[in-house]
Order: C-alpha cells, then structure tokens, then sequence
C-alpha cells in the first residue's frame, strides 16, 4: 500500500519539476491572478495521535505521512486537507500490555487516513510568501491489525485546522510547510472501551502548483 | 398527506460509500489494547476427559487436564463451556489443581461470550467476545465419582457429569433421528471453537483479513481468514481440532455474503468421534453447499450429512436447536 500512495506523490513532484524546467527562465512575479489561483499541494511529513479511551487507557501513535491540501479562493476560500499516514511506534503506558515498540515490526496492517475540509484565509506575507489558515470538519480513520494481535481501530470526528506557508519559486509552482491539528471527541463505532478524546497533530513539507 | 423522503442522487452514493466506511473499523468489543494477543488459550494435550449434563436450554461442558478426575489428586487445563440450544455460548478457561480428597481451586484466565442475536443485523451484533482475567479469578472445586460419572462442585453449586464417551455410546447413526442428534452435539464443539474468534458472527470478522489461527482445547488448530470487498469470503479451516477429548474437526467451511449479511456457504467438515466400545470411530460430515446465510446467520436451505455411510438431510433450523437432550436427558 505505501508503494501505491508514494506513485502519485512521485508523479506530482515529477510534473512540478517539469513545470519548474520547461519555464525556469519565467520570474515568479507577483500577480493577483496567480496568487488567488486554486493550489495543490503534495508532501510528506510526521503525524503523532495522543487518544484516551473509555477505560482510562492512554495511546500515542508515531507516524509517517502522506499529504495533499487543496486551495481554492481569494481572501477567503475552501480549504481541503488530506492524510495517508502509516504508523511507525506505539505506546500504551500503564495498562494492557503496557505495550511500547514498533508497531511496524509488530503489526501486519498499519494504516489510517486523516482528512479537514475547512473554512481558510490567505494572507500575503510578502512577495511570493503566502500564508494559509483554515479550520474546519475533521474525520480521521486508522487501523491496527495482525494475524497475531488484537485490533486497534477508530473512526472519529471532530475539528481541525491547518496553517501553511507557502513560498513560490516559479510562476507556477510552490513549496510548503504545514501544521495541522484537530481535536476529535467523536468516535463513530458504536463499540465498546471508545475513543473518548483523540487528537493528531501533522508537520509536513511540501511541494505544489498553482495557476 | 403522507411524504415520502426521496434522497439525491447524491446521497445515495454517499451513503454505500459512508457504510463502507463504518465496515472498515467494526470490531464491536472496542478498541484493544497494543500487543493484546488474539488467542491466548493453550493447548492442554493429550491427557484430558470432557465431561457433559443436559439443562433445560443449554448443555454443560467440562474439560478437565485429567484422565480420571475424582480419583486422586490432579491439576491442568480447566474449560466450562456453557452452550444455549440457540448457539449462543459462555465460557471459561484456566487450570485447576485439587488434592486427593478432590478438593481444590480454579484459576479462570479468561472468559468468552457468544450472543446469538438474529433480530440484529451485522453491523449491530455483538460478536464473541474474550475478557481477560487480570487477577485470575478463583473458584473453589470439589471432584468426586459417582460409579462412572463425574460429581464437581464449582463454589458450592454441585452437579453430576456423564463422561463424553457414554454419549457418544448412545448415539446412533443408522437413522434420522440419530444423525440429527449427531449433528447437535458436533455444533456444539463448533460453536464452542467459535466463540473464541473475536468479532465472530459480526461485522469485527474484518480483522480477519490478517488470518489467524487459534489452538483448539485439546489438540490441533483452526484458522479465520476472511477477504474483503463488497462481497465477504470467510473460510473457517479445522486442522485435527479437538476442542472436546472425543471428537476431532477437520475441514473447510466457506461463506460468501453481501453487505447485508446474505450469501451462500460451501465445502464441508468432517467430524471423528471415537467411540468407546468399537475400534473404528463414527465419521460424520456435514455438507455446507445447500445452506443459505441470511442476515449474516444460517436462515434457509439444508444441511447434507453423511452418517457413518448413511446419507441424510436435515432442515437448517437444526443449527439453532442445539442440545444432547435425546441421549442425555436434563437430571441424569
């Protein structure tokens, strides 16, 4: 599954260096056009969860992530934000199993998809550096699995929210950095020993264009 | 005036795209602890006895790590099986050690529970369910004899027990009625190995797309593998199972249903019960290629078995009318 996702994050950085090469000697130059023209952005980065259940017990999940945001607008605009991250490390201090390793090594299936469809701003910092903020809905899944093991699993909702900078280089492509939170207080699944509070937190660099 | 709710048709390929959604995470008995194993029962080995009593809508099982308990001292594995004639089972499973005045203790490891609730669909079932027992919890036994059967008290509640083999004697598989009480007693041990499957007879069987593999009580092993989609695959397979001394499992069970539930299933399983007084055990396979799932439970169609050599046909109700009563009846 990691192979899959990383093929279209391969294909945008590919078209984003085309892009970048077949018009390098444009100046990025300011214009009102470009700079409120829809982006898309993709990137990688690092995704922690900290949740607590109905038992007491505490989890923290240690992730590495596959980004994509989306931005459309003005002054104002829609924001979209989307995860798929593959946690790495685990913790359960103080109850279970008391469970602290690799959940890469341990677990077969290790997955979760996060995802912020947001209210945003723009804000021109200075030429060619944007900043983006937006909050929102936020839904995230994740499953544990193995042959082996119990499963861990949620599917919980709540708010989130996303700040990006964003630099352009060109006329039509941008790096970026983000971070994105969100406090979930929902879980989904109506199961027993619910998620009671859930929240993730991502830092991520990316790469995009807009036009 | 009556209105009627028509959704968009974008809603309506929201909603199979949200059902899929929930499917994907539906382990009802809640989110787990990290590193929690999935079968945490072990085997006891050879030197076991299973022990039985008819109540008035469940049988008792005991299968105790002991060839001839009440006799002496003894110690080993300790599983209690209490199991509804509706399929649904309770059970307990942990070591016992007594003294050779029979009296002793229990240490329970863990329990299980099976629901069998057809009013509900998958997504609302429960699911069996394991419950970790940290302590252990402790019963006081008491074992004796009584001619050939079994008395066992567990914290003063006092019965008396058939030994499996005497069951066993009485069946027979020459007629109708015989393999029907055939068929009752191997779905016992079948719901039995069941209840151990977390998620089983829900939606939670997604897990399962990992395949696992359980011990059974006494010898031997099964495995759940389940493959996903719009349409779910589970192969329930029993390599030399013997969850009860004198019967082994062996075989493949295949379902394939929707997402409501509903599908046929196919191949079969066979069952060897080793008879006490014949060198050649009773062999008795279920055929599973004209039964039909409805709901996610056995809901219509039929069960082909082979007696001992003896074709007969028996209706799918039998599966939830599970009991020993015609060959052990309640109070013996």
């Amino acid at each position: 599954m990691t192979m899959r996702l990383i093929s279209p994050l391969l294909a945008t950085c590919v078209a984003a260096l085309a892009l970048t090469l077949g018009s390098a000697l444009v100046p990025a130059a300011a214009s009102a056009d470009r700079i409120n023209a829809p982006s898309h952005d993709a990137g990688l980065g690092f995704h922690t969860i900290r949740f607590r259940t109905e038992d007491g017990d505490v989890y923290s999940l240690h992730a590495l992530t596959l980004t994509f945001d989306y931005w459309v607008g003005r002054t104002y605009g829609l924001m979209l934000h989307g995860e798929a991250y593959f946690p790495m490390r685990g913790a359960q201090p103080g109850s279970g199993e008391d469970y602290r390793g690799s959940i890469r090594r341990d677990y077969e299936q290790h997955w979760g998809i996060d995802g912020s469809m947001m209210f945003g701003m723009h804000h021109e910092l200075a030429e060619n550096l944007h900043l983006y903020t937006g909050a929102g809905v936020h839904l995230q899944v994740f499953r544990i699995n193995d042959a082996a093991f119990s499963t861990i699993e949620a599917v919980t909702m709540g708010i989130g929210g996303v700040a990006r900078l964003r630099y352009d280089f060109h006329r039509h492509a941008h790096v970026g950095g983000l971070v994105a939170a969100a406090v979930d207080p929902l879980d989904l699944i109506k199961h027993r020993n619910r998620v009671v509070v859930l929240f993730p937190i991502t830092l991520a660099v990316s790469v995009g264009t807009h036009f | 005036m009556a209105y009627s709710m028509r959704l968009s048709p974008f809603f309506r390929r929201l909603l199979p795209a949200l059902s899929l959604l929930a499917l994907m995470a539906c382990d009802k008995s809640g989110v787990h602890d990290l590193g929690r194993a999935n079968d945490t029962l072990s085997t006891c080995g050879a030197v076991t006895s299973t022990w039985v009593r008819s109540l008035d809508e469940e049988t008792e099982i005991f299968v105790l790590g002991a060839a001839n308990p009440g006799t002496r001292a003894d110690s080993g594995c300790f599983v209690r099986a209490l199991v509804n004639q509706d399929s649904s089972v309770a059970m307990e499973a942990g070591s016992f050690q007594v003294n050779a005045t029979g009296a002793g203790s229990t240490q329970i490891l863990a329990t299980y529970r099976f629901l069998f609730q057809p009013d509900r669909g998958p997504l609302q079932r429960e699911g069996a369910r394991r419950f970790d027992q940290d302590p252990p919890i402790t019963q006081t036994i008491q074992l004796g004899r009584d001619a050939a059967r079994l008395t066992l008290s567990v914290d003063g509640e006092a019965r008396t027990l058939t030994g499996l083999p005497e069951v066993i004697r009485r069946l027979d598989p020459t007629t109708q009625g015989g393999a029907e009480d055939i068929f009752r007693l191997v779905n016992i041990m079948f719901y039995m190995s069941q209840t151990r499957v977390q998620g089983f007879g829900a939606t939670g069987m997604t897990m399962y797309v990992t395949p696992s593999t359980f011990n059974g009580i006494v010898a031997g092993t099964y495995r759940v593998a389940v493959q996903g989609g719009l349409r779910i695959g589970t192969d329930l397979t029993y390599t030399g199972l013997r969850d009860l001394t004198d019967i082994q499992m062996d075989g493949n069970q295949h379902t394939m249903v929707d997402l409501g539930g509903n599908g046929p299933t196919s191949e079969m399983l066979l069952f060897t019960l080793d008879h006490p007084d014949q060198p050649d055990p009773i062999l008795y396979t279920i055929f599973y290629d004209d039964l039909d799932v409805i709901n996610g439970a056995a809901g219509g169609g039929e069960y082909t078995v082979d007696s001992d050599g003896n074709m007969f046909v028996l209706d799918w109700m039998l599966a939830q009318d599970v009991h020993i009563r015609n060959v052990l009846p309640v109070g013996e």
